[in-house]
């Protein structure tokens, strides 16, 4: 059982990773879409643990392993398709409502697979609670093990669709190389055979990932397609033009003049003597070719994505005054912040769907950024936004978020409209220059800008469109931060725009928060009904069920978010925390395994408590060198609190019992971390904010704590 | 302690304690609402809307565009600036535009009207098709109680133009058809005033009120958005046979006509198409009409696709003037040669441009300086 129940944990964390890297590359999601198809994930789980336990008397564990390992990289394969099925056009986006049932429905056959495989393993005669926290402790082994392989091997060994073949030959062979009844030969010849298979998977899998593109662009020549640890890339082309997708979104294209132009030449106007500048994000294609035009000065970009640099130097042509920094902007800034040596630093304002990026508008961030530049230095935010001849209600919130962050931290701001909007920022009066200076200076540089030139900005730059963008703008207070990040929904909202469902189910939610107050009212109405009956003092178990999965994952979601926005989104470094988390659920599950305390419940929240009040306490203090340490000790607590949680909730609801389902414990945990998936950081964290959020669970802690003590004194 | 006594006690410990916290309540909840307080005004108008017919049952049926909207009551058509109130119908946009510029009339683009003049160009939320590549999505698909809007009445947009020594109203950037009763009526007192009145459209109009309407306009440039009736099926939602009727409706008026095509990567960029599309212009509106071609930027539902190549637009010009087409352009292409309009006959430069700016004019009325050919438009 131990081992089947190891390479569930193995087979379910790598389904659960695989399909949502999969969806997020599909429909270029942003946490709102995660969190629901996270939701869609547990909520499958939760209902397959409940199903099995009531009907998993004839079902061969087998079976399932067998059917697991087919459908897993057929659905990965149906996922990255199915963009084709809803849309009529190539490049035409999928609404948030459409994506999010295609997220949930895709989601259903491994994860029910998933829930129902766990009450099949811990059926046995053993007494209940006990096979049940055996399988809860290798599945928490198993999946440790499955999350580190597949974050350390997808974007540099394999693509998401080479690794769902891999962990799908790994399931599906595994039953029976570990079956007892097998010989030394048969044994052999099924490792020889899974091998075999194994090796073929990256050619297999490199071919598969060209062709579904081929398919998906069918009016384009992919070039590549391939992955990174952040995401799924393709390289395009067409005539003489150049794509970089990145996530089923365009993410550069070459030539583009009027793009880079507007990335480039606007800050040079005000800051015409600057020698070195500061990029965050790819500048192959366009700009590289701008700076040799330009050529007086230094550019140092910054991206995290190291594996495409060999992969655009074959398609884009570089320059000799560029470098390459391979490094989240967050880990870069905190790691320079106060060298001032940048007279101009470039952060593009795209992609603000998600935090990823947003999180680059906030005080903390921009006061390091600040830092770097030198005595009158600029900060240039070049967006998307188009305030050319009209500004929307969305794009007034978006802008005036950016400009208030930035105005917080530069005395400076000013900006251009048009169909690209330009901000810019320094704590010396850079801007009080006439129209014809700006016109001057432009003449004066050594290459002729097309389009940011006297042709275009007479009207660009005229009273009408200038004084409206400042009316517009001004007396707004909406601001972002790292504690209640808002950017992000205000983006969703925009975006929401392009679907008339897309903007009721946005403004109803986002914008209208006021059924959130139903949120306490349901967690209060459940734990009475788990407070009254005969066997209350068992239904508490499912209180604690419950608790152990809203709380532990809205703890680990909302401190992967902080240590994203203070020490950056590495890679590496997020894998470490979520191994770290992993095995903690494990070790707390195995330290109390054999333990007949009666109050472990209790010991189980206070820790949950203590961890919540302390980081509550002392995350904004933490020294950046720090931070991993600080970050993995925290994480490691909350899962040690988890496990040894779960571990007294099945001890007070199965007890002694041989009987019942033993899938329900299991299944109340999962709603538990479902709701804490769809509502923490995608709801919840820009409505109400991070202090209030943690307060809200350290609330739902303290409930918990009174329904286990008042259980003990029923016992 | 009992069951009943715990829970009522545990219930008015929850009521004390919230009632306890009333001062942090309001700060909270009135967090939520501040964060989105819309404060701008949104005023919707009630004229009465024009050519739709009272149906039994209290429903109408709006005949302003192809569409024919059965609107019932309290309902509002394909558009949403026009909704039906107890059988009559009425514009909801008249008098509140949410765009309001003055623009160089070279962006609108009409190259052949009056160049180097401004033009006061304006619109309102809505739209009567739905492009899936719109460039103004953020206003053709909002309601017009969602969008900032200006008060302005159509006087008031003629004196407007008069202080800011405007010559021209532009109705533009979305769909002017549905706000048919404001550019109407602004039209016709501009004129009174000798302001002249160009709409920028996509066509998609009926005939009797593009028939009026084009008594008081001066000039017409009309999306064709591709010679397909796929292409406007799938991603205009629309048709393409209304549209090519007003083509010749316009062009046969005698109100100055130009068109655009915009083109859109993979979806109607073959040079079949484009030579249709040259070859249909030519046969019935003529060669003289102006054929401009503008460069399609990722958009509304299209943010996947590219920006148009130039090599594409290049080969959109090469067909349209092999086909024989005399003044073809291309936008948004600072520095080509087809920025500029060239005598057919003699080839020399008539009306040099750079982006939005005019920068030498060879005419002497309607013909041109060198061979006094006549060159098409009102300059």
């Amino acid at each position: 059982m131990s081992r089947r129940a190891f390479l569930l944990g193995f087979f379910s964390i790598a389904g659960q990773v695989l399909l949502l890297r999969e969806l997020v590359s599909s429909f270029n999601g942003n946490e709102l879409f995660i969190g629901v198809a996270l939701f869609g994930w547990l909520g499958w789980v939760a209902l397959g643990a409940f199903l099995g336990g009531k009907k998993n008397k004839h079902i061969v564990p087998g079976l399932l392993f067998i059917i697991g390992g087919i459908i897993l990289p057929l659905c990965v394969v149906a996922t990255r398709l199915s963009p084709l099925v809803v849309t009529d056009i190539v490049g035409e986006i999928v609404p948030f409502s459409v994506a999010a049932v295609i997220s949930v429905v895709v989601m259903l056959p491994v994860g029910v697979l998933s829930g129902w495989l766990f009450p099949v393993l811990a059926r046995s005669s053993q007494p209940s609670a006990g096979t049940v926290v055996q399988v809860y402790l290798f599945e928490g082994i198993g999946a440790f093990v499955g999350g580190v392989t597949v974050l350390f091997l997808v974007g540099t060994v394999l693509s998401t669709l080479g690794m769902a073949l891999v962990v799908g030959v790994i399931t599906a062979t595994s039953p029976a190389i570990l079956a007892r009844r097998l010989n030394g030969p048969a044994i052999a010849v099924f490792i020889i055979g899974a091998l075999l298979c194994l090796g073929f998977v990256p050619w297999v899998s490199t071919r598969v990932d060209t062709l579904v593109d081929s398919v998906k662009y069918r009016s384009y020549r992919v070039e590549r397609s391939f992955d990174t640890h952040y995401g799924h890339q393709a390289m395009l082309s067409a005539d003489e033009t150049r794509i970089l997708l990145t996530d089923n979104a365009i993410e550069a294209v070459q030539p583009d003049l009027s793009a880079y132009e507007n990335m480039l030449i606007p800050p040079l106007v005000y800051c015409p003597e600057a020698r070195s500048i500061l990029y965050f994000g790819r500048i192959e294609f366009g700009l590289t070719q701008l700076m040799d035009s330009l050529g007086m000065f230094s550019i140092t970009a910054v991206d995290p994505r190291g594996e495409l640099n060999d992969i655009v130097e074959d398609v884009a042509k570089n320059s000799s005054l560029v470098t390459r920094i391979t490094s989240d902007p967050i880990a870069y800034v905190s790691k320079h912040g106060g060298q001032r040596s940048f007279d101009i630093i470039i952060i593009p304002a795209d992609g603000l769907d998600s935090y990823q990026r947003s999180r680059l508008f906030t005080g903390r961030f921009l006061r390091s950024v600040k830092s770097m530049l030198t005595d009158g230095g600029l900060l240039f935010v070049p967006t998307r936004y188009d305030t050319d001849r009209y500004v929307t209600e969305e794009t007034r919130e978006l802008l005036s978020a950016i400009h208030n962050v930035i105005a917080g931290n530069l005395s400076n701001v000013t900006f251009w409209p048009g169909e690209r909007t330009l901000l810019f920022a320094s704590d010396t009066q850079l801007f009080d220059i006439p129209y014809d200076s700006i016109i001057n200076r432009l003449l004066r540089l050594e290459y002729s800008p097309q389009y940011i030139s006297d042709n275009y900005l007479a009207d660009r730059l005229d009273e009408f469109s200038t004084e409206r963008l400042i009316s517009v703008m001004a007396g707004t207070d909406i601001t972002n931060s790292l504690e209640r990040p808002r950017l992000s929904q205000i983006q969703t909202w925009y975006r929401s725009k392009t679907s008339d469902l897309d903007r009721k189910i946005v403004s109803s939610i986002l914008r209208q928060p006021w059924w959130l107050v139903g949120i306490p009212v349901l967690i209060l109405v459940f734990f009475f009904f788990t407070l009254t009956g005969e066997d209350r003092s068992r239904r508490a178990g499912l209180f604690l069920y419950f608790t152990a999965g809203l709380v532990s994952l809205s703890l680990e979601l909302l401190s992967f978010y902080v240590y994203q926005s203070m020490a950056g989104s590495l890679f590496s470094e997020i894998a470490v925390l979520i191994g770290a988390f992993m095995l903690g659920l494990a070790l707390g599950a195995y330290f109390v395994s054999g333990s007949v305390n009666s109050n472990m419940g209790c010991y189980s929240l206070l820790m949950l408590l203590a961890a919540t009040v302390i980081f509550f306490a002392t995350y904004e203090q933490v020294h950046p060198h720090l931070l991993l340490a600080y970050y993995l000790l925290f994480l490691f607590s909350v899962a040690l609190g988890t496990g040894s949680l779960f571990v007294a909730a099945t001890n007070r609801y199965y007890g002694t019992q041989t009987t019942g389902n033993r899938g329900l414990g299991y299944a109340f945990e999962l709603v538990g971390s479902s709701i804490g998936a769809l509502l923490t950081t995608t709801v919840l964290l820009p409505i109400i904010g991070l202090h209030w959020l943690l307060a809200s669970l350290g609330l739902v802690l303290c409930v918990a704590l009174l329904g286990s003590l008042l259980a003990e004194r029923v016992d | 302690m009992k069951r009943r006594v715990f829970l009522r006690c545990l219930g008015c410990g929850a009521v004390a304690t919230v009632v306890s916290q009333t001062e942090l309540l309001p700060e909270f909840l009135g967090g939520l609402q501040n964060a989105y307080a819309l404060d701008f005004t949104r005023k919707l108008s009630s004229v009465e809307a024009r050519f739709y017919n009272k149906l039994d049952g209290g429903g109408i049926m709006c005949g302003i565009c192809p569409r024919r909207c059965f609107v019932a009551d309290g309902e509002r058509g394909h558009c949403d600036t026009r909704e039906n109130r107890k059988g009559i119908y009425h514009t909801l946009v008249y008098g509140f535009p949410c765009a309001l510029n003055i623009d160089p009339i070279e962006k609108k683009p009409l190259f052949h009207f009056y160049p180097g003049t401004s033009a006061l160009s304006l619109a309102t939320a809505g739209c009567n098709v739905d492009c899936k590549f719109c460039q103004n999505w953020e206003i053709s698909q909002s309601l017009p109680e969602e969008t900032n809007n200006y008060e302005l009445s159509p006087q008031a947009a003629v004196d407007l133009c008069h202080q800011r020594r405007v010559p021209t109203i532009a109705y533009t950037y979305s769909e002017p058809v549905i706000f048919y009763e404001y550019m109407y009526d602004m039209a016709r007192i501009g004129h009174e005033k000798s302001i002249k009145s160009v709409m920028i459209t996509g066509g998609y109009i009926n005939e009797k009120p593009m028939a009026e309407l084009l008594l008081q306009l001066d000039a017409v440039k009309i999306d064709l958005k591709s010679i397909r009736k796929k292409y406007y099926k799938d991603v205009v939602r629309g048709e393409l046979g209304p549209v090519l009727k007003r083509l010749l409706q316009v062009k046969k008026s005698g109100v100055w006509l130009e068109i655009v095509n915009l083109v859109v990567p993979t979806l109607n960029d073959t040079e079949q198409e484009f030579r249709e599309m040259a070859v249909w212009i030519k046969a019935n509106l003529g060669a003289d009409t102006p054929l401009h071609f503008s460069r399609f930027h990722p958009e509304y539902l299209l943010t996947n696709l590219p920006p148009t190549s130039q090599k594409t637009l290049q080969m959109a010009y090469d067909v349209s003037r092999a086909e024989g087409l005399e003044y073809v352009y291309l936008g948004n292409l600072p520095g080509h040669p087809s920025e500029s309009t060239y005598c057919p006959r003699c080839g020399v430069t008539v009306i040099g441009r750079s982006g939005y700016r005019v920068n030498e004019i060879n005419l002497n009325g309607n013909h041109c300086k060198n061979c006094n050919h006549e060159i098409p438009g009102l300059f």
